[in-house]
């Protein structure tokens, strides 16, 4: 099936003007599948780490929201240990009128504000509510071992 | 027999005896309803059709367009916003036209319907957002450009082209019900995609008739006077006039037949009131698994057959009843046991055992006490489960293909039309059946131990009456009828004894139904009367 005019001008527009700390860009065997970097944003645990994640847009996007899971392991009370975000524009709160660079700035949003409130991952959350400190330097931990790849 | 059961009442019980025309010309009225519907007023005095009403698809659609019609006047609002108000509210036009009129901007806010000209996002359109400028033919979603008359937008100016809107609106319709409440697809607005939006965007039947039939399950399942018939494949709908309190059952009979509690939409169970039913259920289930580790661990006496429980390890067994000692794993004798069979099964280790178990004895007695007192009560209630399972099985075969009535009337010379009593008779033994069963599941919830006192006394006292009343009945129509069943027996039988059996099962009919009527009543609204009369002193 040819590809939607409409996936063909997100991705031009990716490629031409990327927004700050996001890299996206298709795979070449399927256009609907994204290679994803976020960059830590700065002044959060994540800093200095960069992140990748795998972006997937089914058969009815935009109608149906795109499938995004982080492929770098990170500690965070949004994201579970598969990779899988809780965000509600991939959710119910998904709009046609939504795009990829909404979602992956979202996806960056969320890492520098943390929402324990509404967890995903509970252990990690609980840590998050009970002793925020602690849990900032288990994400930095992590940040360092996974996502700091120079090594 | 007749006289003995019927001496409760006086005056309108003598009819049965003698003056048959009577009830004749009572059945006769009814011919044309004779074994094709259940008719709800015969029935043990309960579902009474007068509080409820059974309508179908067609008259509740009928019922919601009227009630959206009328609140639309009322508001000043098309049927469509009536509509979505209304269902935002569950129908309850009250609480609506309260809130309504008290602060319509909130309420327009959370429903999502706007004042007009007030949220009109001019030019705001998703397209500014794809392209950083303002290009009114170019669709947000798709990114293509379509001539002006292509384009689409609700009253808040969000503009995408048809094709769009349309797979927006199909996609929410396959998502369930929750596209009745779908809102623009610019995600910053808040406005109501309307049912007259929904109809003018989307073309396909099938999703067309989807979508109405979400308002109609809406406006069904979110009222709280409208529940669905709960037989399988039946899509009545009944109308309860006066909601009864969230625990006080209440009876209802679809035109289908069907019975059941308009209350929690499970089997009629009164005199049990609604959470009553659901945690005896929820104590049957669990009771099962100690009723089977009773009958795991228990065994009958090879001598006299009565069931003994093990108690301890020790395989020496003593029967309670008839002093027989044997051995628990061979069931042979005792005696037949020794020395040559080993320590295994020393008496000298079940002695010990017993003494530093005393604590551990005490709970088990205790357990064994209220369990014995939820045994008393449940094989009554099951007994009577079965009874009413049997009575419906009469029941069919006097529609079935073996049609026991024809045969009846064939023998006796009877015309069907003057037969509607057996049939009549067979109902109220089930109806009665089943309130019998959750009698006995009100005994055990409002009668612990002693406190109940006289109450409880009395509550067995009317039951009693009842169920022998009940037990009168039943014989009559199951084995009484027999008699004008079989051909080879009807030869002889005359006109005068069928008339007999006739009096003897409607005049019992009558009567049961009394009795049970009293035993509902007294249970559901005497208690406390019942209390100041009697006291549990
Ligand atoms: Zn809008
Ligand atoms: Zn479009
Ligand atoms: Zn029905
Ligand atoms: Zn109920
Ligand atoms: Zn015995
Ligand atoms: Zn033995």
């Amino acid at each position: 099936m040819a590809l939607p005019k409409r996936i063909i001008k997100e991705t031009q527009r990716l490629l031409a003007e990327p927004a700050p700390g996001i890299s996206a860009s298709p795979s070449e065997e399927n256009a609907r599948y994204f290679n994803v970097m976020i960059i830590g944003p700065s002044t959060s645990p994540y800093e200095g780490g960069v992140y990748k994640l795998e972006l997937y847009l089914p058969e009815d996007y935009p109608m149906a929201a795109p499938k995004v899971r982080f492929l770098t392991k990170i500690y965070h009370p949004n994201i579970d240990k598969l990779g899988r975000i809780c965000l509600d524009i991939l959710k119910d709160k998904w709009s046609p009128a939504l795009q990829i660079r909404t979602v992956l700035l979202s996806i960056q949003a969320l890492l520098s504000s943390p929402n324990p409130d509404d967890p995903l991952d509970e252990n990690v959350a609980r840590q998050w509510r009970e002793d925020e400190n602690s849990a900032i330097n288990t994400a930095k931990d992590w940040t360092r071992i996974y996502a700091m790849q120079d090594n | 027999m007749l006289s003995a059961v019927s001496v409760s009442s006086g005056g309108e019980d003598d009819s049965f005896d003698s003056e048959e025309d009577l009830m004749f010309s009572d059945l006769s009225s009814e011919e044309d309803t004779l074994m094709t519907t259940e008719d709800a007023e015969h029935i043990a005095g309960s579902a009474r059709k007068s509080v409820f009403e059974c309508l179908d698809e067609a008259s509740v659609s009928r019922k919601a367009e009227a009630l959206v019609v009328q609140t639309s006047s009322l508001l000043s609002l098309s049927t469509h916003e009536a509509k979505a108000l209304l269902r935002f509210y569950k129908w309850d036009e009250n609480r609506l036209n309260d809130e309504w009129f008290s602060e319509e901007a909130k309420v327009r806010d959370k429903v999502g319907l706007l004042l007009e000209d007030r949220d009109k996002a001019s030019g705001e359109g998703t397209s500014t957002s794809a392209q950083g400028a303002v290009d009114p033919s170019l669709c947000g979603i798709c990114f293509e450009n379509f001539p002006e008359d292509d384009m689409f937008a609700m009253e808040c100016g969000h503009g995408f082209c048809r094709s769009c809107w349309n797979s927006y609106s199909q996609t929410a319709i396959d998502e369930g019900p929750s596209c009745l409440q779908l809102r623009c697809i610019q995600p910053s607005c808040n406005k109501l995609v309307t049912e007259d939006v929904m109809l003018s965007l989307v073309q396909d039947a099938a999703r067309r008739d989807k979508y109405k039939q979400f308002w109609l399950r809406s406006f069904v399942e979110e009222s709280r006077k409208l529940k669905w018939c709960t037989a399988p494949g039946c899509s009545m709908v009944l109308k309860c006039f006066d909601c009864p309190a969230s625990d006080t059952p209440l009876d209802v009979r679809c035109d289908c037949g069907h019975l059941f509690c308009f209350t929690c939409g499970e089997e009629t169970h009164r005199p049990a009131t609604c959470s009553m039913r659901e945690k005896w259920v929820i104590k049957n289930s669990a009771e099962s698994e100690n009723l089977n580790w009773i009958l795991a661990n228990s065994k009958p006496c090879p001598k006299c057959k009565r069931p003994i429980e093990k108690n301890y390890g020790c395989m020496h067994m003593t029967c309670a009843v008839c002093k027989h000692e044997f051995c628990w794993l061979c069931l042979g004798a005792w005696s037949e046991h020794g020395e040559r069979t080993g320590g295994f099964y020393s008496c000298n280790k079940y002695k010990s055992k017993d003494k530093s178990r005393g604590a551990d004895r005490k709970r088990r007695d205790f357990a064994r006490a209220s369990l014995e007192r939820y045994m008393h009560y449940f094989e009554r209630w099951n007994a009577n489960k079965a009874s009413c399972s049997k009575a419906r099985e009469t029941l069919d075969r006097f529609r079935g293909l073996e049609d026991l009535l024809t045969q009846v009337s064939t023998n006796t010379r009877t015309p069907m039309s003057q037969l509607a009593f057996i049939p009549e008779a067979c109902k109220q033994v089930i109806e009665c059946r089943k309130t019998l069963m959750w009698t006995y599941t009100y005994g055990y919830y409002n009668f612990d131990k002693e406190k109940a006192g006289n109450m409880k006394e009395f509550f067995e006292f009317l039951q009693g009456d009842a169920e022998y009343s009940l037990e009168l009945l039943h014989n009559c129509v199951e084995v009484d009828l027999h008699k004008f069943v079989d051909a080879e027996n009807c030869g002889d039988v005359s006109k005068g004894e069928f008339n007999e059996f006739r009096s003897k099962l409607t005049g019992l009919t009558k009567v049961t139904r009394d009795y049970f009527e009293k035993l509902v009543f007294e249970l559901e609204n005497g208690l406390e009367e019942i209390k100041a009369r009697y006291g549990s002193v």
